[in-house]
């Protein structure tokens, strides 16, 4: 199995968290599983091996289009992935997906959106591309022209949500909204409306989406072994237990340590 | 503040017709709010039981005016919006400071902040056909000092 992320250039860096390829050459030799929590950002996929179904809180299983775009996911999801496994992908900052093709990220939120449905016909060609292309590097390389050309056509777009909403990912969810709003002069009324547009949830809603999201990785580096629960709620700036247990709850679905149970489970199979 | 415009949803999308009805809301604008609903389109404000039961344009309005005369500064924020077939469901927080008596609670002053559920029924004109609203009504009482 692989798995690996790839940096943007620096031009892209503020729309742009990383690229991804995921390939597995060999055929899985049983359906696989995979789950995973809100992560805080969106991002588009294109699906080069076989097809695969997703389950989220609205769409019990859903198959994921061959190229699609996805907003904020505010509950967990699954995959259930069988046969080979190849994709490779854009994960975008909060903002990045609006800010270069100009979409209105609520509508987004929770949904695999067709990309020609999202963005028009002249992205088959793209797909195509990738397609064609036989290394991760290639596949990534087609990516980051396609990004670079339209942030030319686009023009400078990064704004003050773009800026507000990187903030909220660099501090991890642990921000004060109000206080950011008063640190940036804003009109409490416009920001929120505009951030609803470019990021597709409130900046309150996004701040907690983006804490869990932290929290599930550093789990994650831990192998899902969390020997200190209370440092780590500590860590990720919940007032106590009960709140954190509520705050995780609400958007996994589970109890935190029955979610790292599985998790675990996940990891031994992987490992295997 | 109001004005007597009410806006047309047909080049809207539904999502976008919900969010031009938390605009209109927090401008304080009732008309542009009930605007946006069919003329039979009915309300439901589920704490209040069968009381709360209406139509959109008449009691909804009435409703929403008092709300808006008790707690002039009221406020909301569209914390997300979920489509399902012809419902879309927008959970919001909403903010505002007791002026008047409400609904039997007397004015303390106090601030409330609570999180409520709109569940908007569309009918095929893109029209609100019904709308539902659900907050934690014991604990905003509780924040208004009653």
């Amino acid at each position: 199995m692989f798995y690996r992320k790839f940096p943007p250039s620096a031009h892209l860096t503020p729309f742009v968290e990383c690229y991804f390829v995921w390939e597995n050459q060999a055929v899985l030799a049983m359906p696989l599983r995979i789950e995973s929590p809100p992560s805080g950002f969106g991002s588009m996929v294109f699906n080069f091996g076989d097809a695969y179904w997703a389950s989220t809180a609205k769409h019990e299983s859903l198959l994921a289009p061959a190229a699609f775009v996805t907003g904020q996911t505010t509950q967990n999801y699954t995959l259930d992935l069988v046969g080979r496994i190849g994709m490779v992908g854009v994960v975008f900052k909060p903002a990045g997906l609006s800010s270069l093709f100009g979409l209105p990220m609520y509508e987004f939120t929770d949904e695999r959106v067709n990309l020609t449905d999202a963005l028009g016909q002249s992205v088959r060609y793209l797909h195509e591309q990738i397609l064609e292309a036989f290394t991760p590097n290639a596949r990534v390389q087609v990516l980051e022209q396609f990004l670079a050309r339209q942030l030319l056509k686009k023009g400078p777009v990064f704004d003050r949500t773009d800026y507000a909403a990187n903030l909220i990912v660099d501090r991890k969810g642990m921000v004060n909204v109000s206080e950011l709003m008063d640190d940036l002069y804003v009109c409490r009324r416009q920001f929120e409306r505009q951030f609803l547009q470019k990021v597709g949830v409130s900046p309150k809603y996004y701040a907690r989406i983006r804490r869990i999201g932290y929290l599930c990785a550093q789990m994650a580096a831990q192998r899902w072994q969390v020997a200190d629960w209370h440092e780590l709620i500590y860590q990720c700036g919940y007032y106590d237990q009960s709140h954190f247990i509520r705050e995780f709850t609400a958007f996994t679905g589970k109890r935190p340590t029955l979610y790292a149970k599985d998790n675990q489970e996940l990891t031994h199979f992987l490992d295997a | 503040m109001q004005t007597t415009q009410y806006q047309s949803v047909s080049e809207l999308s539904r999502q976008g017709a919900c969010l031009a009805f938390f605009t209109a809301y927090d401008d304080l604008d009732t008309a542009r709010m009930i605007g946006l609903a069919a003329p039979d389109a009915t309300v439901h404000f589920l704490p209040l039981g069968n009381d709360g039961k209406g139509t959109f344009w008449e009691f909804g309005k009435v409703v929403w005016d008092l709300l808006i005369d008790c707690f002039p500064d009221i406020s909301n924020t569209v914390d997300k919006l979920t489509t399902h077939d012809d419902t879309i469901t927008a959970n919001v927080t909403i903010g505002g400071t007791q002026a008047k008596d409400f609904m039997g609670i007397v004015s303390k002053g106090c601030r409330f902040n609570s999180d409520h559920i709109f569940v908007f029924q569309f009918n095929e004109a893109d029209q609100i056909q019904h709308l539902t609203i659900n907050w934690n009504h014991a604990g905003f009482v509780k924040q208004l000092g009653s």
